[in-house]
């Protein structure tokens, strides 16, 4: 009696809950299915009790029978006692039963077992789909990772001696894996080369950039803790981090940055960027730059941070300083653009070329590249137009050379040439006024007033400066 | 020698806050914290808007701070619009509220440029010295 009351509990509470569960028998017939089973399949289960339920047997076309074999165990269940299947049970009547989940187990063995069968959501699919976002994720890094990578290869098209000088630098930064620094005008586009660097040297490598001057050495920490964590986890494991702007980033963020790379030493590695408009940071930092205005200098490369970063250094020079590689560079942004397959521009036309040459570039491979975008956006043809330039380019005019001589007025050309005369005068008399005055054709008196108007005009002109 | 470009620099007044969330959580601790993060002159404008959809086009001198709430769920479609944020706009912020993402995921976060990974929202505190950065970056100071 007491085991009687039980069942009826388990009962109560499969009905409660409004669990789907049945189970079947050795005989592979149905003995019991809760009430949840009635409004998943839309039939009494009382109608199922006893029908077979076997995978791969001849079933009669009375639709119970129907709905009795799809909640069978699949085959191969005889042999491993356990399995998982996606189950779409037939209609019944204007029901139509959703497709669920079911998990089925053995209990016990020969005559006595039987087979549990239970549909809802498991925990144990969610892998799957974890796997799934997994592989999501990968695609889309690897996808970031090759856009950045393409880039910084636009860094190192051309022929110029920037370009050959850089592609040398880049090829032996390539070969081995070591601390990388990297110093650039505004805008030179420091990061990405680093990070076409970081791609061809260790790509299967995590790396993580961080912005040097917006952290302080606790905000670091937490910005790079993922990667601390697969370090500490795996001895084997590698990482990288990318700092940019080194010489913007504090003092103690950079001591901090030293002591994360001493606790990995050869697994975790620096790529750091600065900017070219200062002195050599990391030289400032060693005392060798003594010049006096090295103090206005916000934060030189500390000392330790500064070794590890000199064994490759890799300068990129302005793009105003390689205009003989602006529109190879140029092309090979359009086409990058290309890809999108929404631009119908394939060229820069003359006119175009001509103005970009001309355009200083102050932030440039970063301004070079939105500008391209901007004006393959603009362009309706097959070449961009001068027009369909930014207007900070297409309105630059370059300065004519400032002459100022030219513009002087005679009074003044007059005096200096008379003064100039006087003074060759004196030198050749020895200071003797008298002789000086004959040698010029003038009077000793007219000559000693130009000398004290040469005299008072140098007092003022001293006094002014 | 070039001479210098004119200047383009000018006075930021607003910061807008561009915030991807499901619910209001972040853009009401946005608002609670905004002045104390960039001082009194400087006006709030939080725009909240699902984590799926498009974020708007700004022009390139706005003051811009992307906040992305980012779960398991929502992880590689937030993946997608960190990635397009970061290629098609240099120059802004993008903080990250992740929660429950496992440390393998937020390595991967780490990887697009992500200034700060929020977990709670008394952290937002410690994005201070990262805005004054930022609207130095820009070419004004906040103080």
């Amino acid at each position: 009696m007491g085991t009687s009351t039980k069942i009826r509990k388990l009962a109560r509470l499969l009905e409660h809950e409004g669990a789907t569960l049945w189970c079947i028998d050795h005989s592979d017939e149905l003995v019991f299915l809760s009430a949840g089973c009635a409004d998943w399949l839309g039939i009494d289960v009382e109608d199922l009790i006893g029908r077979r339920s076997k995978a791969g047997t001849a079933v009669s076309g009375d639709p119970a029978d129907l709905i009795a074999a799809s909640l069978s165990p699949p085959p191969g269940f005889q042999t491993l006692g356990t399995a998982s299947l996606k189950t779409h049970p037939p209609s019944f009547g204007n029901h139509r039963p959703e497709s669920r989940e079911v998990r089925y187990t053995r209990v016990g063995k020969g005559e006595s077992s039987f087979t549990i069968g239970i549909a809802g959501e498991f925990r144990d699919r969610k892998i799957e789909s974890d796997i799934q976002d997994a592989v999501a994720i990968r695609q889309r890094l690897d996808q970031w990772r090759q856009r950045q990578s393409g880039l910084g290869s636009i860094l190192l098209i051309g022929t110029s001696s920037a370009a050959q000088s850089l592609q040398r630098r880049v090829e032996v930064a390539c070969s081995i894996r070591t601390h990388i620094g990297l110093i650039e005008p505004s805008g030179g586009g420091a990061d990405v080369l680093a990070r076409h660097i970081h791609q061809l040297s260790a790509s299967g490598e995590p790396l993580i950039q961080i912005d040097g001057p917006l952290m302080d050495a606790e905000l670091l920490d937490s910005a790079v803790m993922p990667l601390l964590n697969r370090l500490s986890d795996s001895e084997s494991a590698l990482g990288s981090i990318l700092c940019r702007q080194l010489d913007q980033t504090s003092p103690a963020t950079q001591m901090r940055l030293f002591s994360l790379m001493e606790s990995f030493p050869k697994r975790l590695r620096l790529l750091a960027t600065w900017g070219s408009s200062s002195a050599n940071p990391i030289e400032t930092a060693k005392g060798i730059n003594l010049e006096p205005s090295s103090e206005e200098r916000p934060n030189p490369i500390c000392r330790e941070i500064g070794c590890l970063l000199e064994t490759i250094q890799i300068p990129i020079e302005k793009l105003s300083d390689r205009v003989e590689d602006l529109h190879s560079m140029a092309q090979a942004l359009l086409g990058r653009h290309r890809v999108t397959g929404k631009i119908t521009a394939d060229r820069i036309s003359r006119p175009a070329l001509d103005a970009m040459v001309n355009y200083p570039w102050p932030n440039n491979l970063i301004e070079l590249e939105e500008s391209i975008r901007f004006a393959s956006n603009n362009s309706v043809g097959e070449a961009i137009q001068i027009e369909d330039l930014p207007l900070s380019i297409r309105s630059y005019q370059v300065p004519l050379p400032q002459n100022t001589r030219r513009f002087l007025p005679l009074d003044v050309l007059v005096r200096k040439y008379e003064e100039s005369l006087i003074i060759e005068a004196m030198e050749s008399a020895n200071q003797n006024r008298a002789e000086a005055s004959r040698k010029l054709g003038i009077s000793r008196s007219r000559l000693i007033r130009k000398l004290d108007q040469l005299e008072s005009d140098a007092k003022v002109k001293g006094r002014s400066t | 020698m070039h001479p210098p470009l004119p200047e383009r620099r000018q006075t930021i007044q607003t910061l807008h806050w561009i915030v991807c969330e499901r619910g209001q959580r972040w853009s009401n601790t946005i608002r609670r914290f905004h002045h104390d993060l960039v001082g009194k002159d400087i006006q709030a404008k939080v725009t909240t808007q699902k984590a799926t959809s498009e974020p708007p086009v700004n022009r390139p001198s706005d003051a811009i701070v992307f906040l992305w709430e980012v779960d398991r769920s929502n992880l590689v479609d937030s993946l997608d619009h960190l990635i397009q944020i970061g290629l098609s706009t240099s120059n802004r912020l993008q903080l990250v509220a992740s929660v429950g993402l496992s440390s393998t995921q937020r390595l991967a976060l780490s990887e697009l440029n992500i200034a700060m990974f929020l977990q709670s929202q008394d952290e937002m505190t410690r994005c201070r010295p990262i805005l004054k950065c930022y609207f130095a970056r820009l070419g004004d100071l906040v103080d």
